[in-house]
């Protein structure tokens, strides 16, 4: 079956305008939306051109706390109002939103310039918890393996782990390591194919992957053991496109993607496609959403048959927008 | 969703007409519009009036039930929600009551769970808490928001005893939910350890479980997990189990890969060969992977 690469910018392009009612949920989480799709249309080499007023709206969320001096992104404007004069207490930037908004931004080739890179390492440093570990925003909020990936990708991307304990970073993703030897979201829980990710790119981005030398063996059969058709998330779970990523690419980080069977996996994806509406599902007959239509492609490129940019897997962005990103760590060491 | 026909918009509310409602769809909204229903526009608007104004009451408290109907995933209306339970000193039961529901209808959100165990942490008290988390397993048996809970609730009251029946139970029912297994490793972990004499107990629980159903990764990575808490005599009664496994003619892949494993690690180079040559024979989704096992080996 062939890639509708032409539906899928379709698709792209038509949920970054609109979203039918069955998604109103993602109204306070729009910058996640906007990264899938942007994300989407950079593998498929399809970013729009007009990029200004994307950049202007995601920094239009950007939230600067002058009383704390910390800032992050705020996830749309149905909620919280960023231009307000004095900062309502449930205006507080979730880690999410500050990665995908960073991440998009970056997609756009802006050069980061408006960001408030002090007062956003300020707030993920109040955001820490003891263990290592970070809530999801200042208030209160859940915090896992998935926090801890949000947090260590936006210091990555602002150049700077100074105000985070890594070590202690470092241990608590190590304590969700489990006998299966793959990661869960939180010590004790069961291991999963997303968490399992979390840890993995962190630990990349960090800089400390040989912190799970020994345990990289028993890792990389636990992901290989995951395929079906594709992958799943977990042991004796039914396969998701959503898999192709978060599994796929923690091989793809331990270097041990080509004992996967690629073909396979292209299979069930591209059955997953919708080739009316684009867009790709769960599974096939699954009506296409966003985050799966974005991991699917994402869980593609590993592949190498579909002529989609290639990915810098640990921070889940392109390489080439890696390597505008390296220019842009340039410029700031050089400024 | 409150699509019922009873339901009245907060416009139409005479008790709401001092509030105007603040529409969520503003100018900046440049990006990503949402085609929103009449219901959810209209509770949302008002959540922001009242969001601006500070208003902590009663009706505030209401209207924070239309939006976790209409969008149990809002951040906000939970943080809101949990300030006014504070502010107006709520009956705590009531809201796990209300959770009930709530959590029912949306197993797989984060929020909804979050805020059950905040009430929790405040009541301080877990008493129908485990019963509750065990009927929503009965919905779905690998829900793992359920699992995490419950893991939390165990922690934070010490309910170790009769976590390790439950666990045999749900395993009873469905050998293959690899949630309940973990559960079980996290069950003895955290309560009698892996004694030498659980380790007796738990080494035969898990080897009747694959004599019955022999492809089920879940209870081999088990099995796998407890290997380490072994000690020698009972790594060499494990062994000696898969070994004559192996030779009988059954080749499970789950089981020659930790054979594989085992003679690796003991350098026994020639059967961990033989193990990964078996391997990419019967496990040929994964036959590359075992091939470059064996060319490892070779290369040693």
């Amino acid at each position: 079956m062939e890639l509708v690469r032409d539906r899928h910018v379709k698709f792209f392009n038509r949920c970054l305008k609109i979203l039918p009612s069955s998604f109103e949920e993602l109204f306070d989480r729009k910058p996640l939306v906007a990264f899938f799709c942007l994300s989407g249309l950079e593998i498929l080499d399809q970013v729009p051109e007009e990029k200004s007023s994307f950049i202007d709206w995601l920094y239009s969320m950007q939230f600067l706390d002058a009383e704390t001096d910390t800032a992050g992104f705020l996830g749309g404007f149905s909620i919280a109002d960023s231009n307000i004069t004095e900062p309502h207490i449930f205006d507080v930037p979730v880690l999410g939103m500050t990665y995908t908004s960073l991440c998009s931004l970056l997609i756009l080739g802006d050069d980061l310039s408006r960001v408030h890179r002090k007062q956003i390492l300020n707030d993920i440093k109040r955001l820490q918890l003891e263990d290592g570990s970070f809530y999801s925003q200042f208030l209160d909020g859940e915090t896992d393996l998935r926090l801890v990936y949000c947090a260590v990708s936006i210091c990555y991307i602002l150049d700077d782990f100074s105000t985070i304990d890594v070590d202690a970073c470092v241990r608590f993703i190590k304590s969700c390591l489990t006998y299966e030897g793959a990661v869960a979201c939180l010590p004790g829980a069961e291991a999963h194919g997303g968490s399992s990710f979390c840890a993995v790119a962190s630990l990349a981005l960090l800089g400390r992957l040989e912190e799970i030398r020994d345990n990289r063996a028993d890792l990389v059969r636990w992901c290989l053991n995951r395929q079906e058709s594709g992958f799943n998330g977990r042991p004796n779970k039914r396969v998701d496109t959503c898999y192709s990523f978060w599994v796929g690419g923690t091989l793809r980080i331990l270097d041990s993607f080509q004992f996967a069977d690629g073909a396979m996996i292209r299979d069930f994806v591209c059955q997953a496609q919708s080739v009316i509406t684009g867009g790709f599902g769960k599974w096939s007959d699954a009506s296409p959403d966003p985050m799966h239509s974005y991991l699917a492609l994402a869980g593609l490129s590993f592949i190498g048959k579909d002529k989609l940019q290639e990915l810098f897997v640990p921070l889940n962005v392109t390489v080439r927008t890696h390597e505008r990103l390296k220019k842009i760590h340039d410029a700031w060491e050089t400024a | 969703m409150s699509s019922d026909e009873d339901h009245v918009l907060y416009k139409d509310r005479s008790d709401w007409a001092d509030v105007k409602p603040l529409d969520i769809e503003t100018d900046k909204d440049s990006v990503i519009n949402i085609a929103y229903s009449e219901t959810f526009r209209d509770c949302y608007g008002y959540l922001r009036a009242v969001l601006k104004s500070g208003e902590l009451s009663e009706r505030v408290f209401e209207l924070t039930t239309t939006c976790a109907d209409e969008n149990p995933s809002c951040y906000t209306v939970w943080l809101l929600r949990r300030k006014l339970i504070a502010h107006l000193k709520k009956d705590l039961r009531e809201e796990l009551d209300f959770m009930v529901t709530q959590i029912q209808e949306n197993q797989k959100n984060y929020q909804v769970w979050y805020h059950r165990q905040k009430m929790v942490e405040w009541l301080g008290d877990p008493a129908g808490e485990l019963e509750f988390i065990r009927n929503m397993l009965e919905w779905d048996a690998k829900n793992y928001h359920a699992w995490q809970y419950r893991q939390w609730i165990l922690r934070k009251f010490n309910l170790w005893d009769g976590e390790l029946a439950v666990c045999d139970e749900m395993l009873a029912k469905d050998c293959r939910n690899n949630s309940a297994w973990n559960q079980r490793y996290f069950v003895v972990l955290n309560s009698t350890g892996f004694t030498s004499e659980v380790m007796d107990s738990e080494i035969e629980f898990t080897l009747d479980s694959v004599r019955e159903v022999n492809y089920n990764e879940s209870s081999w990575n088990y099995l796998r997990g407890i290997f380490k808490h072994a000690n020698d005599k009972q790594k060499a009664h494990i062994i000696n189990v898969l070994e004559k496994e192996f030779s009988s003619g059954r080749k499970s892949v789950f089981s020659l890969s930790i054979l594989l494993d085992t003679y690796e690690a003991t350098g026994q180079k020639d059967l961990a060969l033989k193990a990964a040559e078996q391997l990419k024979e019967h496990d040929l989704l994964r036959a590359n992977y075992w091939d470059f096992r064996a060319r490892l080996l070779r290369e040693e």
